[in-house]
């Protein structure tokens, strides 16, 4: 499994709500939300806003590289029950869209 | 009479909670129209305090606020700084009327939440032990569709962000609790208000003027702190719940299909409100936000039988600092780590710098 491969971490971040899950990247931007087709995705962005709500409903994870525990993203991902991690340093950059990882948020660790 | 015990609970709160990593950064906050407005919205509210303490009693001015965090917000929002600013700029108060106001604002808030009412030991309760009894036998308790239930709370909460900007606690939001219901589950209600929202946002689509989302989940160490994030070290992890709209005054419960639409449209209308501020001109963010501001005493204001506005104090501020010096970069608010700046900014007894 690619999460028991330490040479497999592709980011780093802090827990601000904890969990595990394993899905297709989708980033989003301020200037490009994006809805992709299919719901279940990871969301990677550099910081949400509420304009990013119905995307994160969508979402069964989240990746955000601004923020801490009481940002937007580690609000709502608290109340949506999903796994998120903030400070997640130039993940906008190093995943790629459709990607597909595990998210670890517990121990604040993307695996590929 | 002052309760220096309460000042000190009062710190004790806000710098456990102001020091938790943040990042808000949406919208440019109204309040950035400067210190100025902060100053003259602060005072207005301090005037209007004095005024309404000259008739009524603490419980009758403390049920014009409509939540308990109405009155924390205040505090921490304007109140105790703008009236620093005023100080700074010469315009009164002194330092032991601030604190006397501070701490009046405390009792009030006692009035409120009298368990824990600076949310030191994780609680928000503001309903009494029958009334949840009652709650937890009589709602319509569902757990068919937990995952529209938990939409339904981001959405109203990003709702109630884009239309009340960072003041959402004192203008649309209120979470209390939690309490014990059975079996180790705790109970949030989180209310929702949006009926002062045609007065700021005429454009909006017309939200429900009041939600209430009755959630019980299975957890037993849900905490809240001052700014209301509920946390549980295990992760909230959603049981039950019920959830209403009140429109005219007529509560309706909602079906799951009902709530489903409802947070598909939440969500909608913060997405377009997100849109139409950032197109805004700049000083028509600050005009907004002085209305905010406003808004956040107006309850006062109307027991008072006063019609004070702010729009033309708002003018002449940007008048006199020249419209073409306006910029209202997006704010984050940059958390203070030391323990010595959050008692510089929120002690009434230390002026600022």
């Amino acid at each position: 499994m690619a999460e028991n491969n330490p040479h497999s971490v592709l980011a780093r971040g802090a827990c601000a709500s904890r969990g595990r899950v394993e899905g297709i990247i989708h980033i989003a931007s301020d200037d490009n939300l994006g809805f992709p087709s299919e719901n279940d995705f990871i969301l990677v962005c550099k910081q949400t806003n509420p304009a990013y709500s119905t995307l994160l409903m969508r979402s069964k994870g989240v990746i955000a590289e601004i923020g801490g525990i009481v940002s937007h993203a580690a609000i709502i991902a608290r109340e949506l029950e999903i796994p998120c991690i903030v400070g997640a340093e130039n993940a906008t950059q190093i995943l790629k869209e459709g990607q597909k990882i595990v998210l670890d948020a517990t121990n604040g660790v993307v695996y590929g | 009479m002052l309760f220096m015990g309460d000042l000190d609970d009062f710190f004790e709160s806000v710098k456990k909670a102001y020091a938790k990593p943040g990042g808000a950064n949406w919208p440019a906050r109204g309040k950035q129209i400067g210190n100025s407005f902060i100053a003259i919205a602060a005072l207005n509210q301090l005037r209007q305090l004095k005024a309404v303490r000259k008739t009524k009693t603490g419980q009758e001015i403390a049920s014009l606020f409509w939540s308990a965090t109405q009155i924390r917000y205040i505090l921490t929002g304007e109140f105790i700084v703008g009236l620093k600013i005023s100080k700074k700029e010469k315009q009164a108060p002194e330092l032991e009327e601030i604190t006397e106001y501070t701490n009046y604002l405390l009792q009030l808030l006692k009035f409120k939440t009298s368990q824990d009412p600076f949310c030191l030991h994780g609680l928000n309760r503001t309903l009494p032990p029958e009334k949840v009894g009652l709650l937890a036998s009589s709602l319509p308790w569902r757990s068919s569709d937990k995952k529209t239930m938990r939409n339904a709370v981001a959405a109203a909460s990003s709702a109630a962000w884009a239309f009340a900007y960072d003041a959402y606690f004192a203008n649309a939001m209120e979470i209390h609790g939690p309490y014990a219901i059975q079996n180790g589950k705790q109970m949030l209600v989180r209310e929702y208000k949006f009926d002062w929202v045609p007065e700021v946002w005429p454009q909006a689509p017309k939200l429900p003027e009041k939600l209430q989302f009755y959630l019980i989940y299975d957890n037993d160490d849900i905490a809240l702190d001052w700014e209301l994030h509920p946390e549980s070290k295990s992760g909230l992890a959603l049981g039950q719940y019920a959830a209403s709209t009140t429109q005219n005054q007529q509560q309706s419960w909602l079906s799951d299909g009902e709530l489903e639409r409802l947070a598909e449209n939440l969500a909608s209308f913060a997405s377009q409100q997100v849109d139409y501020v950032n197109a805004l001109p700049v000083l028509d963010k600050i005009r907004k936000g002085a209305l905010l501001v406003y808004l956040q005493t107006k309850s006062l204001s109307d027991a008072l039988g006063e019609d004070w506005r702010p729009e033309q104090d708002v003018e002449k501020i940007i008048l006199e600092k020249g419209e073409e010096n306006w910029n209202a970069p997006s704010r984050a608010r940059n958390p203070l780590t030391g323990a010595f700046e959050w008692i510089t900014i929120f002690d009434p007894r230390v002026p600022l710098d």
